[in-house]
């Protein structure tokens, strides 16, 4: 092992000798890539030179203890003294402040030094970094104040993003999405491996130029364009193995039947043993004897997934024309049974230029995805008895393992045919036109076509036991954008002056398409033949909306030192009421780069500090398209006369949806107070934001008395204010030879309530809605304990039995009523923050991320109780009269359900997770260059590996939120990097 | 250069003026406010919808939920997951959602009616006689739609206009206001209604008459008895008025009687083949087809992501598979009432024949000793007590066992014999009468070894069925409950198996209920000879000898004078059990306190004067905001 050391050294010290008084070295990043172009200066000289394209330099020097100085942009500049020393071979560390860094904005770039508002930008090597089939879900917690979940942990699950909290109550709180200019709906399948960068606009000041789209943050998505000059091969790929991250500990063969038995003992005779025969129904009653059935059915319908991507690049060009094109391919094995999924992802981009005047550029990705198999329902697997078995003799599963109980086994949906296939081009062009100096019109046109297609056959089950099913689904979503900008600017003396005007128009259209039907002939057919079917029934849909934009921003900036940006849009949508289809979204922001300030040059301590404040008025229109007229029927009604057998079908439209005639457009005004600063050299570096926002007109779908003949209706009602602080922090803690360590921390809480709501009422009982309250609460009755023994007499008042769930009388007037609900907790964290520590050593990298989500409550089905056991259920330590807990109630066989038993379900769920571990190696490059590689790395990665802190029960994940469908995957990756 | 910017600004402001236009929205894929009155075919489509939610009451379990569980006649099955119904103890969780569904379900029909009514006038109809028959059909739909929230809930919310404000309130009307409402509404009916239809299910003149017949009897009731819900009196009792209703009622049910359209079929069974749906004792029903597009019951809806997530629809229920059993299915009799006779894999297996049970309802051991099954053909015609093997190699899957003198024998499998038996062999078999001991020692405790076609039947009887107070025996075999199933609603001419919707038609009114109302009309109004007459007629059909006499004698009625209240009650309950109408006989003839308490052993410890109306859903209490005004029915706390 000391051998492999010193040799590595020895390969790390590099070149050869060469004559006195020279320095000739290597210089590289921590990558081990080298560096080229890096200054060498001579300290107090102005003798220097640069490195080659080899990262090699040589420098000749008047004094052998004399200091070299190494800088380069983006770097870290390094202070080395020679010390006699004729090689010296240095890594110079990224310096992660890079405020010359261009940052992608709203219809703009802008140098991240010169940003007002609070944004946050995320390279390629961030997204790539966990490794999963969707680009949003590596940034979970990454970024201070957005809240990233997974909904599941099927292969296609969405991932939802939460910036800031919640503002709307009812209306989608999704951010906007857009790639390379363009919306891009909220799926994001591009390959991570095509992103360059992810900004993340979270203040109101910096997303008001979304107008109407703004209110829930924007994230752009820059992807990845060709570079002149340098031509470059990349391949990356990934190979690993996963498993579910969650098991439901369910009553196993000897605890459930221990608790069915204790179902059915009587609690005032707890000595008497039932008769066996009378606990166990059905095959259960077999399996009570025979001792060696002990079904494990969540093991039955997991598996050893697999995940694979293959991702072949070119990136390359000219001055005139360059490009970038790569191919990728993902496949991944679900952890539950036969959930597969696969992808193809094809991308182009084209940039040139026509002449001294004209831009132009293409860029289009197309994405192929399908998901195969319908799968088991884990919830059966969960739910099932442990003690029937799941095979025949024949080794056929058995389609109803326990007669005695119609839940099915899980293993009969995965004869089911089912494949989803989605074909997706979104495609940009844009033209520019340099038409002046410094003024520029520039025209951007996207695409988005995404045809959907779900074919399903269901097979009969077991004989008798049905029929088959199939059914073809076809959506085709359909979707342009044209943005037309005219962006002046200007420089003089001291001052930079940007005016950009621009105009957008926005078209949506969604098709829908279903056949199905029942008993066809073949069922090798599949979804082909559905004219077979013995009554394939159709339907069909159009949804469409539109959008029409004129926005306007002007940067203004003196000195480099104060900055301002005033912006404005006016936006008008379709679905939103006649007279109120148009508003405007106004925003200023200034910032203040203290730093430059000459009264900061004594202070060495600080590098850089910036104080930003914004304010600006976003919106929201995420209402359904004809929400404003009142519809009748929105799903297939009828009604038969005549005599039997030859009835007549009228379709009846009734009244679905009350007309919402005043809607209007949902408000945010949000204020945000930060500052970013630089420590130590900008070795430490992060932003503080504080930001209170209030959203009035809120988009809500209330419910009415059901008396009105209605369910609910979309209103503007009410205001919430959310006010919050985030805190991002970033510090090269150690960087003394090899060792490299860095942190980054990022924290977010925040703090959401009603303020009020427009009619009226401070208690919205029925929407669930209380002024005070965050927007999100479970409303119920309080558990606060099981009735005792010792308590009979107190419960039998309040119609309980001892060993039933206790829930508080808030009113005290000795009787629970639906009064004694209570707001129990919200299912929005208080605070959710990541740590994420980077080691480098030599060629090594290791990264460690961890993530918590504290302080959120939630509904969890894992926690549903049953007191007859009539299915199995979590492991539980119920009551009985030897076990006075005052956790769980008591299970009893003969009583259907239990009052209040929804209660036991709301349940603490914060945790912290290790959510990644990686550790990588880079080849040398002495190694690597001999086979003109460039890059050449090695990783070994897990997503999930473990939870350091959680309040539910070991085996319920908690990001899963105690849901027992479709556990998260933990992920075991081997990964190789390479570029030619 | 300037002219580049010429350009633009032209087509800037070209795009500026298409703005409007561009803005616009265009409801294709359904029909609107505004377009649904513009033409006949439109207005039609809202008129079939007035009709929509009658299927969510009949033919289905919510209706049997709020008519035939708990009361005398019916208690829950192991099944029934809205116990709370029967019990009168628990409505913390599925009764709320299924309260909620059937509450949602009548306003929103109550709404489409004052619709219709408030706009018929204004639509373009080609044929004006067409309006008016229409009109006259949703004047009859609101009259019923206001008698099923009236007769369920109360003194409750009430309008006759068609909400078109996001109104957050909700009224408190009296009573009489509804049956006010519902008497002009059937009497423009009676006016506007043809005397014939070509498309059964319509609504008729004699369909009108026959409900109006229904209402006057109700109606009465109430102003003979007074109605309370146990802290406030909500009917004033007014003998003049119960006695003009009375005879109201009486005449029309002479009319219906006496037009001939219709009579009293003798062969009980013939009333619920399902092949002679069809008869001439049905007035009214509510159209089922066997038209699996339009009937079968797990059509999803790929669209409507609400309609999944249980929440738009609380009533929806869910099979087994998770997939949604949508309420505009057939009926659902066939499968409701029941029993899991396969669950015994005693000689049978589940066929076509037998059908499919969710046993939710099980009849009281009162109900049961109310016929005479010697003479009363509808005992066996209303039950079935014996199933027949389906399956020789219908080995029970399970151990074998039976209860014998209270000892639970298990049977050696080494013991079995097969084949068990032969098709047709008597399988299962319920004795409404206790078995001797050693007559169910020879047929099962002495042989219960060996499997023996004539010998090896299972039989329940009496006391096997209930305690002896009357409380169903739990567990008998397997922790499920078996029973006599009600059986009026079996059909054996279903698709396949599983299916839980069947085509057959729900009788909402048939000429027996017309006998019983005329009958009963008359006895109040002191006719008791007419009374007699009226329940003579009756029991010549139903009498297998066709000697009503002879029937109504062993029922203890000799003339008019032993013909009281609880016998007409009795009677009812004899004829139109599992027919929605048992709560609210009970409830008009101030009956339900005493009868439950008496005959259901599970609802009877917690029964009171208050469950003489239900309890209002907790959700239509939360969303409205006059609180103090709207509040829940007394009791229910």
């Amino acid at each position: 092992m000391i051998k492999l050391i010193y040799l590595m050294l020895f390969m790390l010290s590099g070149t050869a000798l060469v004559a006195q008084n020279t320095v000739t070295g290597l210089v590289r990043d921590i990558n081990e890539e080298p560096l080229v172009g890096v200054n060498i200066v001579i300290e107090g000289t102005t003798t220097g030179t640069v490195t080659d394209v080899n990262g090699n330099y040589s420098i000749d020097v008047p004094d052998i203890n004399g200091t070299l100085v190494f800088s380069f942009v983006g770097y870290l500049a390094e202070r080395i003294n020679i010390q006699g020393r004729s090689n010296i071979d240095i890594v110079l560390i990224e310096d992660i402040a890079e405020l010359d860094e261009v940052v992608v904005i709203g219809y703009g770039t802008m140098k991240k030094s010169d940003i007002t508002g609070s944004i946050v930008s995320v390279d390629n090597e961030q997204i790539t970094e966990v490794k999963t089939n969707n680009a949003l879900e590596s940034l979970q917690g990454k970024i201070a104040g957005a809240d990233i979940t997974r909904d599941n942990g099927r292969t296609d699950s969405d991932i939802d993003i939460l910036i800031r909290g919640k503002r709307s109550l009812t209306a989608t709180n999704d951010p906007l999405i857009i790639v390379d200019g363009i919306p891009f709906g909220d799926n994001i399948d591009i390959n991570s491996e095509d992103i360059e960068s992810i900004e993340i606009l979270k203040d109101a000041s910096s997303t008001a130029i979304y107008g109407s789209r703004g209110s829930n943050g924007v994230v752009l998505i820059t992807t990845k364009r060709g570079i002149p000059g340098r031509s470059v091969v990349y391949f990356n790929s990934y190979y690993g193995v996963t498993d579910p991250y969650q098991k439901v500990p369910v009553f196993m063969r000897d605890s459930y039947i221990q608790a069915k038995i204790d179902a059915n003992k009587d609690i005032y005779n707890w000595d008497v043993e039932p008769n066996p025969i009378n606990v166990f129904p059905g095959d259960e009653y077999t399996g009570y004897l025979d001792s060696t059935i002990n079904t494990d059915w969540q093991d039955i319908v997991t598996r050893t997934g697999l995940r694979q991507d293959y991702h072949l690049g070119v990136i390359g060009g000219t001055e005139k024309l360059s490009y970038n094109t790569s191919v990728d391919y993902y496949k991944e094995k679900g952890v539950v049974l036969a959930d597969d999924f696969k992808r193809y992802t094809f991308r182009a981009s084209l940039d040139g230029k026509v002449n001294k005047y004209i831009n132009v550029g293409n860029s289009t990705i197309l994405t192929y995805k399908v998901r195969d198999g319908r799968g088991p329902r884990f919830t059966d697997a969960v739910l099932l008895s442990p003690i029937v078995p799941a095979y025949d003799s024949l080794g056929n599963y058995i389609y109803q393992p326990n007669f005695a109980n119609p839940r099915k086994s899980p293993l009969a949906y995965t004869i089911d045919e089912e494949e989803e296939k989605t074909t997706r081009i979104f495609s940009t062009l844009y033209g520019q036109v340099n038409i002046l100096e410094g003024l520029t019109f520039k025209s951007n046109i996207g695409v988005d076509m995404e045809i959907f297609r779900k074919g399903y056959m269901y097979p009969q089950k077991a004989p008798n036991e049905g029929y088959n099913e199939s059914g073809l689904e076809m959506r085709y979503n359909y979707e342009y954008v044209w943005t037309n900008i005219l962006n002046f600017q200007h420089e003089f003396d001291a001052h930079m002056l940007n005016v950009m005007l621009g105009h957008e128009v926005q078209y949506e259209r969604k098709e829908e398409y279903t056949v199905e039907g029942q008993e066809q002939l073949f069922t090798r057919s599949l979804w082909y033949n559905i004219s077979t079917n013995k009554s394939p029934k159709a339907s069909s849909l159009l949804e469409a909306k539109s959008l029409v934009s004129f926005f306007s921003r002007i940067y203004y900036i003196y000195n480099d030192k104060y900055i301002v940006n005033v912006s404005g849009r006016y936006d008008g949508a379709s679905q939103l009421s006649e007279g109120n289809k148009w508003d405007f979204f106004p925003a200023a922001s200034a910032a203040w780069r203290v730093s430059r300030e000459e009264f900061m040059d004594n202070i060495e301590f600080i590098s850089d500090l910036k104080l930003r404040l914004g304010y600006g008025v976003s919106g929201n229109a995420a209402v359904d398209p004809y929400s404003t007229a009142a519809t009748l029927n929105k799903y297939p009604l009828y009604f038969q006369f005549g005599d039997p057998g030859s009835e007549v079908t009228y379709f009846g439209f009734r009244p679905d949806q009350l007309s919402s005639k005043d809607l209007k457009w949902e408000r945010t005004r949000q204020v945000n107070l930060g500052v970013d600063f630089g420590f130590i050299n900008n070795r430490i570096i992060g932003a503080v934001d504080l930001y209170h926002s209030n959203t009035d007109r809120l988009l809500l779908t209330e419910r009415l008395p059901l008396s009105t003949g209605f369910f609910d209706i979309v209103t503007n009602a009410g205001e919430t204010k959310t006010e919050g602080i985030e805190i991002a922090i970033q510090a090269v803690n150690i960087s003394r030879g090899p060792l490299k360590w860095r942190t980054s921390l990022s924290f977010a809480a925040h703090k959401e309530e009603i303020v009020s709501l427009t009619s009226g009422v401070e208690k919205d009982e029925a929407n669930k809605w209380f002024v005070g309250y965050p927007i999100d609460v479970h409303y119920d009755f309080e558990k606060i304990g099981i009735w005792q023994l010792s308590d009979s007499a107190l419960a039998a008042q309040y119609s309980q039995a001892p060993g039933e769930i206790r829930v508080a009388d808030n009113d005290h007037n000795d009787t629970i009523t639906f009064d004694d609900r209570v707001v129990l907790g919200t299912t929005r964290p208080d605070w959710t923050g990541s740590l994420i520590n980077t080691f480098n050593f030599y060629g090594f990298d290791l990264t460690i991320n961890i993530y918590a989500r504290m302080g959120q409550m939630v509904d969890a089905d894992a926690y549903d109780f049953d007191p007859r056991m009539y299915d199995n259920h979590m492991e539980i330590s119920y009551w009985t009269p030897e076990n006075p807990t005052n956790d769980w109630p008591r299970l009893d066989a003969a009583l259907a359900e239990m009052d209040y038993e929804h209660t036991l379900r709301y349940r603490d769920a914060s945790f912290i997770k290790v959510k990644n571990i990686t550790l990588g190696y880079n080849l040398p490059l002495t190694l690597t260059t001999k086979m003109s590689i460039s890059k050449f790395r090695l990783y070994v990665s897990s997503n999930n590996p473990f939870i350091l802190y959680t309040k539910l029960d070991k085996g319920i994940d908690p990001e899963r939120e105690g849901s027992i469908s479709w556990p998260l995957a933990r992920t075991f990756i081997f990964g190789i990097n390479v570029e030619f | 250069m300037k002219k580049i910017l010429i350009y633009l600004s032209v087509l800037l402001l070209g795009t500026i003026v298409s703005c409007q236009k561009f803005l616009e929205e265009e409801y294709l894929s359904g029909e609107n406010s505004n377009t649904v009155f513009e033409s006949e075919e439109g207005f039609e489509s809202l008129v079939s919808a007035a009709y929509l939610s009658l299927r969510a009451w009949y033919g289905k379990e919510n209706g049997w939920d709020l008519t035939e569980s708990g009361t005398d006649l019916y208690t829950w099955g192991l099944d029934n997951r809205s116990s709370g119904f029967c019990t009168y103890s628990n409505f913390v969780d599925e009764e709320q959602t299924r309260m909620a569904a059937i509450w949602y379900e009548l306003y929103a029909a109550l709404n489409t009616c004052n619709l219709i009514l408030k706009n018929v006038d204004e639509v373009p109809y080609d044929d004006e006689s067409l309006r008016d028959m229409r009109k006259g059909e949703v004047y009859f739909l609101r009259a019923h739609y206001l008698y099923l929230i009236v007769e369920t809930w109360g003194n409750v919310h009430f309008t006759t206009e068609p909400t078109e404000e996001a109104d957050k309130t909700a009224n408190r009307t009296p009573i009489s206001t509804f049956y006010d409402q519902i008497f002009s509404d059937l009497e423009n009916a009676l006016v506007l209604t043809p005397e014939t239809t070509d498309e059964y299910g319509r609504i008729t003149k004699p369909v009108v008459r026959s409900f109006l017949a229904r209402m006057n009897l109700t109606w009465a009731s109430y102003l003979e008895n007074g109605f309370s819900n146990g802290s406030q009196t909500l009917v004033q009792q007014d003998a003049a008025g119960a006695d003009l209703c009375y005879q109201r009622a009486f005449e029309y049910a002479e009319g219906i009687i006496n037009s001939g359209s219709y009579s009293l079929l003798n062969d009980w069974d013939d009333i619920w083949d399902i092949g002679n749906i069809k008869n001439d004792e049905i007035i009214w029903v509510v159209n089922y087809s066997d038209d699996p597009v339009y009937t079968r019951t797990n059509l999803r809806d790929p669209w409507d992501e609400d309609y999944t997530e249980d929440k738009k629809y609380p009533e929806t229920e869910y099979d087994h598979d998770g997939r949604l059993i949508q309420r505009e299915g057939g009926h659902q009799g066939h499968v409701m009432w029941e029993i899991r006779y396969e669950n015994l894999s005693w000689g049978l297996i589940r066929d076509m024949n037998n059908g499919r049970g969710f046993q939710r309802w099980m009849p009281t051991k009162h109900f049961i000793d109310m016929y005479n099954e010697d003479l009363d053909e509808r005992f066996f015609g209303s039950f079935k007590n014996v199933w027949y093997a389906n399956d020789a190699d219908a080995t029970p899957v399970w151990r074998p066992t039976m209860i014998i003198n209270d000892e639970t024998v298990l049977v050696p499998q080494d013991k079995w014999v097969t084949p068990l038996f032969d098709i047709g062999d008597t399988a299962i078999y319920f004795s409404k009468t206790p078995v001797s001991s050693s007559l169910k020692a020879k047929f099962s405790a002495t042989d219960i070894y060996t499997f023996h076609p004539d010998k090896g039947y299972l039989i329940f009887d009496i006391n096997d069925m209930y305690l002896a107070d009357g409380r169903p025996n739990v567990g008998i075999i397997n922790r499920q409950y078996y029973f006599p199933i009600t059986k009026k609603y079996q059909d054996t001419t279903r698709l396949e198996l599983a299916q839980a919707y069947s085509k057959r038609d729900c009788y909402v009114i048939r000429l027996a209920e017309i006998y019983l109302i005329a009958s009963e009309a008359a006895l109040m109004t002191g006719n008791s000879a007419e009374a007699y007459n009226k329940l003579l007629a009756l029991a010549n059909a139903r009498a297998y000898n066709g000697n009503g006499a002879e029937l109504l004698g062993a029922y203890g009625v000799n003339s008019g004078s032993d013909i009281s209240i609880d016998f007409l009650l009795d009677e009812r309950a004899r004829e139109l059990a599992t027919e929605n109408l048992r709560y609210f006989d009970l409830k008009r003839t101030k009956k339900l306190v005493e009868r439950v308490t008496l005959y259901n052993t599970d609802a009877a410890p917690n029964i009171q004067e208050y469950h003489n109306l239900r309890f209002i859903p907790q959700e239509q209490i939360d969303a409205v905001f006059n609180k103090d005004e709207f509040t829940q029915n007394p009791g229910y706390q």
